[in-house]
């Protein structure tokens, strides 16, 4: 049987029963999808690589928990970027929440929420120095807040709709498109700093 | 649509007016139109309607309106000399309902709302579902401060569009399988030889069931044929016991006598294997010679009363002995 032929749903269920050869397929599907994203999310290869393997293994030893009628992308997308910004919260990244509230009606409201710490983690320029993220986009990515990377990555990399990012991000759509919004408005103001 | 009403809904009709369908479900719609001349109907009154409500025109109070609301408003000291004067002197044009619902319509041939930056990364993303699309492209048409915009969005989307999926390392997945077989707590994996005879049945199966009705005609044909050959053993029952000179105590009696006839030859060819076979003969072998040694044969009937007792002990121990509560906690 060619497994390069059976779709995820199918994939899952002969994994359910412990083939390897069904954990293979899918691990080849979505290896460089979801690395790419949490290495995006986590900015450290290393780190990327711990965090999407944790991912997988997670993904897989619960892989009877997962339900067929749910898209399988979006179940281990959601289990890659939930580990992502757990791991992004552990380590303190100055990307998390120093910009103010997500749920900011305006852009005077985020800056009233939000609050100036030192970043003694990553900087724009230690951005730089990672060869992989140093170009311009990806240096603008990289100072976004992670639920607004996430929902830019997942519409503009992977091609995700609104509704699939927003059955991965666990969040209203609504809530979705705002995010993207802002993010894509956060990028154009930085690369049109970095242009100037 | 549903199965109580095959009809299109007005809200579906609406949706696909509106462009506001699911892409999913255009084509199935598009196709029960082009099959059904009510719901096709029904939409040609949609659009009458939604064309006369773009075409409403709009209603401007009297001339002397605005001097009287202003009047009210100076009364309260709440708005000041400038500001009166600040007031346009007529009403603006209202724009169509339809056009009210797009963020940002510009009222006319004067722009005076332009297109939001929400509005135009949708554009730019193809997220604007068909009628808010060709509204928007209207008023692009009209607008050069709103071209402008787009213009400065679109490097943004096309750097977007350019960024790259990243790969891990080589032995990625390797390692990944490694952990999953060191962490798992899933079902031992099969083994490969197993798996593919897993694979061939599975396969076997797939192909059996392509031979499985999938509809009630079909299905109706298969109980068809399944019920031929029953019917044709009744009749010939039938017409066998139509006959005068059979009855069913001849048919019962014969039927008794068939089956203690096999019972006969079976009971005999059982007899006849067991004197003639290798085992019988080595049994009895074997008791002639613990015949001739007793110390033997009774060691043989003591080990043979103590396996007894031993199975019966176990067996009052799990079965019959009353069982200690075992709890559950999850």
């Amino acid at each position: 049987m060619d497994y390069a032929q059976l779709d995820d749903r199918e994939l899952a269920a002969r994994a359910c029963e412990g083939r390897e050869r069904a954990f293979r397929e899918l691990l080849v599907r979505y290896e460089r999808p979801v690395f790419s994203l949490v290495f995006r999310m986590v900015r450290n290869r290393e780190t990327a690589e711990d965090v999407a393997q944790e991912a997988f293994v997670k993904a897989f030893s619960a892989i009877h928990t997962y339900n067929p009628s749910y898209r399988f992308s979006n179940w281990i997308f959601k289990i890659a970027n939930n580990m992502a910004i757990d791991r992004l919260r552990k380590r303190e990244l100055a990307t998390v929440s120093i910009d103010g509230a997500p749920n900011a009606g305006s852009t005077e409201e985020e800056h009233r929420t939000g609050f100036d710490i030192p970043d003694r983690s990553e900087t724009p320029e230690a951005y730089t120095e990672n060869r992989e993220l140093g170009s311009r986009i990806e240096v603008a990515m990289g100072r976004l807040r992670p639920e607004y990377r996430t929902a830019v990555i997942l519409r503009h990399v992977e091609g995700h709709s609104y509704q699939e990012i927003s059955d991965i991000m666990e969040l209203p759509l609504g809530t979705v498109k705002t995010y993207i919004h802002r993010g894509r408005g956060e990028l154009k103001g930085l690369l049109e700093e970095v242009a100037v | 649509m549903n199965d109580s009403n095959p009809h299109l809904s007005s809200d579906t009709l609406q949706a696909y007016l509106d462009g506001e369908l699911p892409a999913e479900q255009i084509e199935p719609v598009q196709t029960h139109l082009a099959g059904c001349r009510r719901c096709a109907a029904e939409l040609e009154g949609w659009q009458v309607l939604l064309a006369e409500l773009d075409d409403l025109p709009a209603l401007v109070p009297s001339s002397a309106f605005g001097d009287r609301v202003l009047a009210g408003v100076r009364a309260t000291g709440t708005l000041v000399a400038e500001e009166s004067e600040a007031t346009p002197a007529t009403t603006p044009a209202r724009p169509s309902w339809w056009r009210r619902l797009l963020p940002g319509w510009t009222g006319g041939q004067t722009p005076d709302r332009h297109l939001t930056p929400e509005l135009i990364q949708d554009l730019l993303d193809g997220a604007l579902p068909g009628r808010r699309l060709v509204m928007a492209r209207e008023h692009l048409a009209d607008c050069g401060q709103c071209r402008g915009q787009v213009a400065e969005w679109e490097p943004v989307f096309s750097t977007l569009a350019e960024i790259p999926r990243l790969e891990p390392s080589p032995g990625f997945a390797d390692r990944v399988m490694e952990a999953h077989r060191a962490r798992s707590r899933a079902p031992t994996p099969v083994p490969a030889g197993l798996e593919r005879v897993l694979d061939w049945a599975e396969g076997a199966a797939r192909a059996a069931g392509r031979f499985v009705p999938t509809t009630p005609g079909s299905w109706g044909v298969l109980g068809a044929v399944a019920v031929v050959p029953t019917l044709v053993v009744m009749t010939l029952v039938g017409a066998v016991v139509a006959h005068p000179l059979v009855s069913w105590e001849a048919l019962a009696t014969f039927l008794r006598w068939r089956v203690a006839d096999g019972l006969g030859a079976a009971g005999a060819w059982a007899s006849q294997w067991l004197i003639q076979s290798p085992v019988a003969m080595a049994a009895w072998e074997l008791a002639g010679q613990l015949a001739a040694a007793p110390g033997a044969a009774l060691a043989l009937l003591i080990g043979a009363w103590t396996l007894t007792l031993a199975a019966v002990w176990i067996l009052y121990r799990n079965v019959l002995a009353p069982s200690p509560q075992v709890g559950r906690h999850e």
